[in-house]
């Protein structure tokens, strides 16, 4: 069963077992895209990811298929995530140690506390294209629907964001090599 | 290393490796979306009653006056009063069909 499918079942007969399928579908792209926002607060993150979700079922009847639905729980979960941050819910700076310790259990643990430490290299919106068009997947007009920013800005944010993590990317190759 | 290879090692880098799918998350929207529709539901219960309430009280208190004054108005503009009804129907249904 597809998404469309799934979301008309929620509506005319507020099936809540399509609704955990839709939240099973779509929970790993919007909790990697808050972790990457939050910049490795994962507990943060999964929390807002809750929300985001709680959120889609109040505004699901509001959803026009004219985008997809993953991107319009992208743009919830950004929405979300700035209205949090306005009002300075959390701003708590994962050390390296913490990191560390959220990512142990996962397989791929190193490149995640790597991948996180970049993040905060990068300027919100910056990090937030970035991961929408790398890491998420979607069309530079996707991401437009998303952040509600110009097409243009978002182009320059993707390309900036990106020279910024090579230039990080090449100056930690350089210590490592550097180092005995 | 070419601005193609660059590229590409970038995408592998920022791309979501591990799979972040389990049940324990799912159970939590679960469990948060069943406490907020309870709310909803005691909110409009309460709100449905009170509303019961002073309508019952009004009735009692000055029954006569207002049944009075509801078929003056009926009889005045049956049509304005039909049309009142059905928009207040409607906007009952379409609050319903919100349904959060």
């Amino acid at each position: 069963m597809n998404d469309k499918d799934l979301i008309a079942r929620v509506l005319t007969r507020d099936d809540q077992h399509a609704f955990t399928m839709l939240v099973r579908t779509h929970q790993h792209g919007i909790r990697h895209f808050l972790r990457r926002l939050t910049a490795g607060d994962h507990a943060w993150a999964d929390d807002l990811a809750q929300e985001v979700f709680i959120r889609a079922y109040q505004k699901l009847s509001s959803y026009r298929a004219d985008a997809s639905f993953s991107t319009w729980l992208h743009s919830i979960a950004y929405r979300y995530f700035l209205n949090q941050q306005r009002k300075g819910y959390r701003q708590h700076e994962v050390s390296g140690l913490e990191l560390l310790e959220q990512t142990a259990a996962e397989s791929s643990a190193e490149k995640e506390l790597f991948v996180a430490q970049l993040m905060r290299h990068l300027s919100l919106p910056e990090r937030t294209c970035l991961t929408l068009s790398i890491s998420a997947g979607l069309s530079h007009q996707d991401i437009v629907s998303v952040t509600e920013l110009p097409l243009g800005t978002v182009k320059s944010h993707i390309t900036r964001g990106k020279a910024k993590l090579a230039k990080v990317i090449n100056a930690s190759a350089t210590q490592q090599e550097v180092a005995p | 290393m070419t601005a193609h290879n660059s590229n590409d090692s970038l995408e592998q880098l920022l791309s979501y490796n591990t799979r972040l799918v389990d049940d324990d998350f799912t159970h939590r929207v679960q469990a948060q979306l069943a406490r907020h529709r309870g709310r909803r539901r005691r909110i409009l219960t309460a709100g449905g009653i009170c509303s019961a309430a002073v309508a019952g009280v009004l009735l009692v208190v000055n029954g006569h006056k207002i049944g009075g004054s509801i078929m003056q108005a009926v009889n005045q503009s049956p049509y304005l009063v039909t049309l009142g009804i059905v928009a207040l129907c409607a906007v009952t249904l379409w609050s319903w069909q919100k349904r959060v």
